[in-house]
């Protein structure tokens, strides 16, 4: 295969015209020179704050995370856990104590140092598989 | 990027202010396609577009050191906003889940054509009906222009996967916006 034929893939003209309206029906946001001077200062601040901050995690992987956990102290019935969940009390644990376990496990989380590593961490997946169960 | 300009005239060592002009020009040369592309990701929220993009730069800022040439730096930057777009929209669907609904995106103000809104809906759903993968490498390729390889390393994918991905996404589209592509008329002697 040359190095062509994997730039881009050819469109029938049914296609191309497709792709063209979704395109212009679905417009990029556009920064003006106003909001561009805004979103600098505001990275200025965001790295500031982080790095003063031991660049712990932050931002929506952070709300996720407190998300869940209010979630997991409002609820009624558990659901299920599914066996291979991250971090989980058996099934035959007491209600509160299990809870609190899972509660635990999300504030554990949330204080993990964020990873330079070009493989981020799936938070949302280890969340998701605590609150629903797979 | 005054915070930065300040550092250049403080503390930082000569290797840190390199790493700082480099990464102020880094952030002003792909600003603006890092918050289009965030937008298209996260199904047009243009708060978190640019919430998105700044979480990105961040990570990048952290890790600016390690690489060599601005080529690679800028894929694997913009593979750091795809991912940070997937938390966002997990994010959004466990609070959905949850805590009901969110309200509708308001119209972005600085768009210049404003599209029919109903259209523009029914648009945004096939889209956003698409598998993660269909979505992502649609997005990048036939909205961001990105090549099928860049889309690729930046996705995390096989070049044959990308591929078979558009193959899908566009046959999804099809069949639910034929109305935008009508087939052209077949000429008869």
């Amino acid at each position: 295969m040359s190095e062509r034929d994997s730039d881009r893939p050819e469109l029938s003209p049914g296609d191309e015209t497709l792709v063209r309206r979704v395109r212009e029906l679905l417009p990029r946001h556009e920064l003006d020179a106003e909001r561009r001077v805004a979103v600098n200062e505001a990275l200025d601040r965001r790295i500031e704050r982080r790095r003063g901050a031991g660049w712990k995690l932050a931002g929506a992987a952070a709300a996720t995370v407190a998300v869940a956990a209010l979630l997991l102290l409002g609820r009624g019935t558990p659901d299920p856990v599914a066996p291979d969940a991250p971090v989980a009390p058996g099934p035959s644990a007491p209600l509160a104590e299990r809870d609190t376990r899972e509660v635990d496990a999300l504030l554990a989380l949330a204080e993990t140092e964020l990873s330079p590593a070009e493989d981020l961490p799936e938070d949302y997946e280890a969340i998701a598989s605590l609150v629903w169960g797979g | 990027m005054q915070a930065l300009a300040r550092g250049l005239e403080g503390t930082a060592t000569a290797v840190d202010a390199d790493r700082e002009h480099h990464f102020a020009a880094f952030v002003a040369e792909h600003r603006d396609r890092a918050v289009g592309l965030a937008g298209r990701l996260c199904g047009g929220d243009t708060a978190a577009a640019e919430d998105i993009a700044q979480e990105a730069f961040v990570r990048a800022y952290r890790t600016l050191g390690r690489f060599r040439g601005e080529a690679r730096l800028s894929t694997w930057f913009y593979r750091i906003l795809v991912n940070e777009a997937r938390r966002y929209t997990r994010w959004r669907t466990l609070r959905q889940r949850f805590a009901g609904e969110l309200a509708a995106e308001p119209e972005d103000p600085a768009a210049r054509v404003r599209p029919d809104p109903a259209l523009k809906r029914r648009v945004t759903k096939a889209v956003n009906g698409l598998s993660r993968g269909q979505r992502e490498v649609f997005i990048l390729v036939h909205l961001e222009g990105f090549t099928v390889r860049e889309a690729a390393e930046i996705t995390g994918r096989a070049v044959g996967t990308v591929k078979s991905h558009l193959h899908r996404a566009l046959r999804a589209l099809r069949a639910e916006l034929a109305d935008l592509a009508p087939a052209p008329e077949v000429e008869t002697s």
